[in-house]
C-alpha cells in the first residue's frame, strides 16, 4: 500500500482551507446592514438599501415618521408621539436592530448577514 | 494510463474526513442570510413581531392571517373600554345583578382573582374606573388626572375582582364600583394562546412577540433563541439574554403609555395603595415560564416599589427579575443575573426575591 503522496497532501490542505474560509466568511459575527425594511400595519413591508444618503416620510396613521439613511445604517429622525422612542432607538447598523413607532403602527428594521438578535424585548 | 483509485493511497483518517470536509463546505455555501423568517402586523393594539425557525419553511401568509384572527377576537373580547363581551360583563357586574359570564372572559377573572391574592391586592384588575379616571381608557392617553377629592372617594371603598361572587358559571357584582380591566394580564394569556395556535399550525420553533413582550416556542437547532433587551431610559441594547423553550420574558414601564401633564409624565401603572402612577420603578422584567403570571408578575413588580419588589417576587414564584430604578441604576435577582450579559457600564445591584423589608405572605 503507497503512503500519502505529495498530491494527495495539497489536494487535502486545499480542501481544509476552503472550508475554513467558507465558514469564516460564512459565520463571521457583525457583518453590516444592507437593507432596511419599513413594516407598516396594512402594508406589504418595503425595501430600502442602505447605500446612499437619503431622507424620506412614511404616512401612518399619527402623521409622518421620517426616516433617514446613510450608506450601512438608518435611523428613525421624527415620528409622533410624545416619548420618542422611535427616534431614541438611534442609528440602526446592526442586522437585526430595530426601531418601531407605535403611534404610526411602523417597525424599522435593518437585515444583513449575521443578525445579532431574534427578537426585541422592550 | 489508468487512474489510481484515491482510497487506497489515503489513510484511514483523511477518507473518513474527507466528506465531514464536503459537507461542511456545502453547509457553509448555503447559509447566505438569516436562519429565521419574521412577520410583522399590528394587533391587540400593538405591533405584533414573529420569529419563525427555520427560515423558508414556513406558509407566513397563512400563520400571519391565522395568528390575527385568533388576537383580533381575543382583543376584542377583552378590550376595557370598547363594546364587547367585557365591557358587557362591567355594566352587569355595576348593576349587581346575576348574569352567565361569557366564556371568554371567565378564565381572565379566575386568573386575576388568584394573582389578585397572591399579591394581596397589590395587582388588582378591578379598578378599570380609577385606570379610566387617569385618562387611560382611551387610544391615545390624556389628562386632566382625577382630583384629590376624587381619589380620596375612590381609594376610600376600592373594588376588588374578590368582590365578584361566583356560582359555577353565574356571576354577579359585588361592588357597585368595580370595573375589570385586565391590561396587566391579557397580553400574556394572547401570546400564550398565540404559541398553542402556532403549534396546531405546525410551527415547532418560535418567538411571539407583542409590543415588546414575548415567549418562545421549541429553539433552534444548536443555539439558543437570542433576545435583545431594549434600554428604557436611552438608546440601544441594555442587555442580552439566551432563552430556552417556553419561557416568556415580559415588562412593564413607565415608558409605554401615557402623557405629559403640567411638566410631569402620568403613565399608566397605577399603584392601588396610593391611586397614584407607581413610583420608584422605571420598568419591571420578569423570565417565566408562565406569560400570564410573567405578565402580571411584571406589573406588580413595578407596583410595589425599590423596596418591597423582592418580597412580591417571592409571593408569585419569580426568581428571574430586572428592574431599572428611576434613577437609572438596575436591580435584578442572582438568578436573573446568570442568564443576562449586560451591553453597557452600569450600576446593578443583586438582590434574592424573598421577605426584604416587604410583607410576609399570609
Amino acid at each position: 500500500m503507497h503512503g500519502l503522496r505529495w498530491g494527495d497532501a495539497l489536494v487535502v490542505t486545499l480542501a481544509v482551507a476552503l472550508v475554513g474560509t467558507a465558514f469564516g466568511l460564512a459565520y463571521a459575527p457583525g457583518g453590516g446592514a444592507t437593507e432596511l425594511v419599513v413594516t407598516q400595519a396594512g402594508a406589504a413591508p418595503r425595501h430600502y438599501p442602505l447605500d446612499a444618503v437619503r431622507t424620506f416620510g412614511v404616512q401612518g396613521v399619527a402623521g409622518v415618521t421620517t426616516i433617514r439613511i446613510e450608506p450601512g445604517r438608518a435611523r428613525c429622525v421624527d415620528s409622533p408621539g410624545t416619548r420618542d422612542i422611535c427616534e431614541r432607538a438611534g442609528w440602526l447598523a446592526r442586522p437585526g436592530d430595530m426601531a418601531v413607532s407605535l403611534p404610526n403602527r411602523l417597525v424599522l428594521r435593518v437585515q444583513g448577514p449575521g443578525a445579532e438578535f431574534d427578537s426585541m424585548h422592550f | 494510463m489508468n487512474p489510481r483509485p484515491l482510497s487506497p493511497d489515503l489513510p484511514a483518517i483523511l477518507r473518513l474526513l474527507l466528506p465531514v470536509f464536503l459537507s461542511l463546505l456545502l453547509s457553509a455555501c448555503g447559509r447566505d442570510g438569516p436562519d429565521t423568517d419574521r412577520l410583522t402586523f399590528q394587533a391587540l393594539g400593538t405591533l405584533v413581531d414573529v420569529t419563525l425557525y427555520p427560515a423558508d419553511t414556513h406558509d407566513l401568509t397563512g400563520i400571519e392571517s391565522a395568528l390575527r384572527d385568533e388576537l383580533d377576537a381575543m382583543h376584542a373580547a377583552w378590550h376595557a373600554w370598547e363594546p364587547g363581551p367585557l365591557g358587557r360583563t362591567n355594566r352587569l357586574l355595576e348593576q349587581g345583578v346575576e348574569f352567565d359570564a361569557p366564556a371568554s372572559v371567565l378564565p381572565l377573572i379566575e386568573r386575576a382573582r388568584e394573582l389578585e391574592r397572591l399579591t394581596d391586592g397589590l395587582f388588582n384588575p378591578a379598578l378599570g374606573r380609577l385606570v379610566s379616571a387617569w385618562g387611560f381608557h382611551q387610544d391615545e392617553p390624556s389628562g386632566p388626572p382625577p382630583s384629590e377629592e376624587t381619589l380620596a372617594t375612590m381609594l376610600a371603598d376600592p373594588p376588588r375582582v374578590a368582590d365578584i361572587e361566583r356560582d359555577g358559571m353565574r356571576l354577579r357584582g359585588g361592588h357597585p364600583e368595580l370595573q375589570l380591566d385586565f391590561g396587566g394580564l391579557a397580553k400574556g394569556l394572547a401570546v400564550a394562546r398565540s404559541l398553542e395556535l402556532l403549534t396546531e399550525l405546525g410551527v415547532e420553533h418560535a418567538i411571539v412577540n407583542a409590543g415588546g413582550d414575548l415567549m418562545t416556542l421549541g429553539e433552534p437547532a444548536g443555539r439558543p433563541w437570542r433576545i435583545g433587551l431594549r434600554d428604557p431610559r436611552g438608546t440601544g441594547v441594555l442587555a442580552a439574554i439566551s432563552l430556552g423553550p417556553g419561557e416568556a420574558l415580559f415588562s412593564s414601564g413607565d415608558y409605554e403609555r401615557g402623557y405629559e401633564w403640567e411638566s410631569r409624565r402620568i403613565h399608566h401603572v397605577i399603584d392601588p395603595r396610593t391611586g397614584r402612577p407607581s413610583q420608584g420603578i422605571a420598568s419591571a422584567t420578569v423570565l417565566h415560564g408562565d406569560p400570564a403570571l410573567a405578565d402580571a408578575a411584571a406589573t406588580t413588580l413595578m407596583i410595589a416599589g425599590p423596596q418591597q419588589w423582592p418580597a412580591y417576587a417571592r409571593r408569585l414564584g419569580v426568581d428571574h427579575a430586572l428592574l431599572v430604578l428611576a434613577d437609572g441604576s438596575v436591580e435584578l435577582t442572582p438568578a436573573m443575573a446568570g442568564r443576562v450579559d449586560f451591553r453597557q457600564d452600569l450600576d446593578y445591584r443583586l438582590r434574592e426575591s424573598g421577605p426584604g423589608t416587604g410583607p410576609e405572605p399570609r
